[in-house]
């Protein structure tokens, strides 16, 4: 007798607790009733620290590979007055560069009804593991359909040099892209992340 | 939902004390059993979100970053910025802090300080990009589209992550093993160094105890702190590679290590493979000719692809410079694991393209008629032969004497180790070697750290390319647990390695090495050398580097 009486006090505790903590746990009526919220905190939140310039570069004589494999003379893809956007990835990394590539296909995206669009270009800055065929799955799982670049260890330094996108190692990666408008001899560099709106509208800015 | 009840379990004093045990035994089973059916389902729901970016109820989730970047499915998973660890990392001037539960769920004291997370502000953090302080995230955190399910699984998830440190680690030593086969050639020398190694590092040389036992307030110097004497355990497998997992499970389950630093087997390093990443247990740097591809897999660090490597390099080097499209090529190869793991990468790399393929049997050479027969009948331009200096002296003796002769003869350093063998007289003129390290200058040795080391250690008989590499991974690991600073955690280490790694000047035995995320090969290239001869030894000229 006793010990049923007794043993029944714990449980009914506990039963208490559990049922206050799944009280708790009901999700607070704004979160459920505004979906957007998260739309606005992002629209009133502090631009990225991203820096925009503009800057003259000599293209490198280098004869890159793309993800086909096809020899890419740099200064032919590049050639003068061609409107450019161009930036540097690796396929392994998972922090920036799905961002990147993914700010790459929106801008592309955005643009797709300009008369003068610019030639897409992705610079691997990491050679020794992204071969073409590395390359090519990379852009075929995202979608991308512009050019893919890797080469010789020595030539894509020479070309992050040109750039001024060298960062000694791939883990010291940090976010750049460079676009060139039409018919333009400066380059409008920036650096840093920043959104495909924000990039589509450097674009336009420079274009007009 | 899984949340930790902070329950105090009253037992009513008057009942007796075999009652009491087994009623206070079973409320926490019950309890338990309760919590850990619902709570695993949870856990794996949430594993799936923060590695795959997928939700419970099986779709990928949404996520916006930038502002108005809309990440597709994996590109918006928690582990490509948090890590698998949950302890974050660094990419250039991005940093990504720690979100395992003990980090998260508890206040952060130094600056920048902010509470503790609950679910309420793990959401808006998650959802709103909201910190638990106020502050608005970066704007590289993705704002995620979730469920309440979705967000029950994730705190579940996180607070599993860092729950409990890995095994193997004692407050001032530190569990280590390696791992040899009897077959293998190197055993002795990972064995030796290993263990000269180790004593070194208990030494105390400088101090390091003393050194640890100082640091422990909260300034002290987070490298010293986390040091630990090694305790280095040697796992002898013996008898067929079948019997192998078990007997690994047997020695695993008696000492469980943090690692496993270096290796050699004479087989297939596979089982060993499997076996770490079934245990998740790291294994760094073995000696292996041939190891199995690495696709997705985290814990097996290798040096290279192996003989796999050197037959891929040779192949592009072919199609690369050969003045002859159509040159007929003859692959010449053992078959034993590591001859047809070469063979069969060759013939891969050599994308359909025409080749003649002559396997020998496991052990043999190919008599001089057989040479004669194969070479008279094929007359092919260029012989690939994945062999020893052994089995190519059966050719090497005709060779002045035939009809016929290859114009290049490719082989490998995985086979034919010509600085260690002497060289091939009659046709050293048309050999192509591949060759991985460093090259080495004339007249002086090849790794003059290592081969320094060794010989103070009293350690200059051994094999220098084996010592060199078994010390590399033991300098490499050391280096790693200092560097994580006390977080010991198994993934974590591989996390620091593939940072450490790339562009690391620790190695002269490679000429470069490098790592980053997921990547688990150190090196993806190699030099082919035309073969001399200089005062009767063998030297390697005009390099080609490949990376194929």
């Amino acid at each position: 007798m006793r010990i049923a009486r007794f043993s029944w006090g714990p449980v009914a505790a506990m039963l208490v607790v559990s049922l206050a903590a799944s009280a708790t746990e009901e999700p607070d009526g704004t979160q459920g009733a505004d979906p957007h919220a998260h739309h606005r905190a992002a629209a009133a939140a502090p631009p990225s620290p991203a820096q925009v310039a503009r800057r003259g570069y000599d293209v490198p004589d280098v004869t890159l590979s793309d993800e086909n494999g096809r020899g890419v003379r740099l200064r032919e893809l590049m050639a003068s007055g061609r409107p450019l956007a161009v930036n540097f990835i690796f396929t392994s990394c998972t922090s920036i560069c799905p961002v990147m590539t993914t700010t790459m296909l929106q801008v592309q995206r955005a643009l797709a009804g300009d008369p003068d669009q610019p030639t897409y270009v992705s610079i691997s800055i990491d050679p020794q593991y992204d071969s073409a065929q590395v390359l090519k799955s990379y852009a075929e799982k995202y979608g991308a359909e512009w050019t893919f670049l890797t080469g010789a260890p020595s030539d894509v330094v020479t070309v992050l040099r040109a750039f001024d996108a060298y960062r000694g190692g791939k883990m010291n990666h940090a976010a750049l892209t460079l676009l060139r408008v039409p018919n333009a001899t400066e380059w409008i560099r920036v650096e840093g992340l920043v959104s495909a709106g924000e990039l589509t509208r450097l674009w336009h800015d420079a274009s007009t | 939902m899984a949340r930790r009840l902070h329950l105090t379990i009253h037992v009513p004093r008057r009942v007796p004390r075999a009652i009491r045990a087994g009623w206070v035994a079973g409320c926490l089973m019950a309890a338990a059993a309760g919590q850990s059916a619902g709570s695993s389902d949870l856990v794996d729901a949430g594993r799936r979100l923060y590695r795959a970016a997928e939700g419970s109820d099986g779709t990928s989730i949404e996520a916006t970053t930038q502002h108005d970047v809309r990440l597709a499915a994996a590109s918006a998973a928690c582990i490509g910025c948090h890590r698998r660890s949950g302890l974050g990392g660094s990419e250039g001037p991005v940093r990504s802090p720690p979100v395992t539960g003990a980090a998260l769920f508890s206040s952060r004291e130094t600056p920048p300080r902010r509470p503790a997370y609950n679910d309420a502000s793990l959401r808006r953090a998650v959802t709103q990009g909201i910190g638990a302080d106020g502050r608005t995230l970066d704007a590289l955190m993705p704002r995620y589209r979730l469920t309440d399910d979705d967000l029950a699984a994730l705190a579940a998830y996180l607070r599993t992550l860092g729950a409990e440190p890995s095994p193997g680690v004692a407050s001032t030593a530190i569990e280590l093993a390696t791992i040899v086969t009897d077959d293998a050639a190197e055993s002795d020398v990972v064995v030796e160094v290993l263990r000269r190694f180790t004593e070194i590092k208990n030494a105390g040389t400088r101090n390091e105890t003393r050194r640890a036992a100082a640091a422990q307030h909260p300034y002290g110097e987070r490298r010293d702190r986390a040091f630990r004497r090694w305790h280095l355990s040697v796992w002898r497998l013996e008898g067929p590679a079948s019997t192998w997992d078990s007997q690994l499970s047997a020695l695993y389950d008696r000492h469980p290590p943090f690692a496993v630093v270096s290796g050699a087997t004479g087989h297939d390093w596979l089982v060993v493979h499997r076996f770490c990443e079934q245990r998740e247990l790291p294994c760094i740097l073995p000696i292996a000719d041939a190891p199995p591809g690495t696709g997705g897999d985290f814990y097996s660090l290798y040096f290279s692809e192996g003989v796999r490597l050197e037959a891929r390099a040779a192949a592009r080097h072919i199609a690369a410079t050969a003045d002859d499209p159509a040159a007929r090529v003859l692959l010449v190869y053992g078959e034993d694991e590591r001859g047809r793991a070469a063979g069969d990468a060759f013939v891969d790399a050599w994308r359909g393209r025409p080749v003649v393929q002559r396997r020998i049997a496991a052990g043999t050479r190919p008599t001089r008629r057989q040479w004669q027969d194969m070479v008279s009948r094929e007359q092919p331009d260029i012989l690939v032969a994945w062999l020893t200096p052994w089995q190519l002296q059966t050719l090497s003796s005709i060779a002045s004497g035939m009809p016929w002769l290859p114009r290049r003869i490719y082989t490998a350093e995985g086979f034919a180790p010509w600085l260690e063998a002497g060289s091939p007289a009659p046709f050293l003129d048309r050999v192509h070697h591949v060759y991985p390290y460093t090259l080495p200058a004339a007249n002086r040795s090849r790794f003059p750290r290592e081969q320094t080391w060794l010989r103070g250690q009293g350690l200059d008989d051994l094999n220098a390319v084996a010592a060199a590499k078994v010390l590399f991974a033991c300098h490499v690991v050391g280096e790693a647990l200092a560097d994580i600073q006390g977080n010991f955690y198994r993934d974590y280490l591989l996390e620091e390695l593939e940072h450490m790694l790339d562009g690391t000047s620790m190695t002269s035995l490679y000429p470069t090495t490098a790592l980053g995320p997921g990547q688990r090969r150190l090196v993806t290239g190699s030099y082919v050398v035309r073969l001399g001869r200089s005062n009767q030894v063998a030297t390697y000229n005009d390099p080609d580097w490949i990376a194929p």
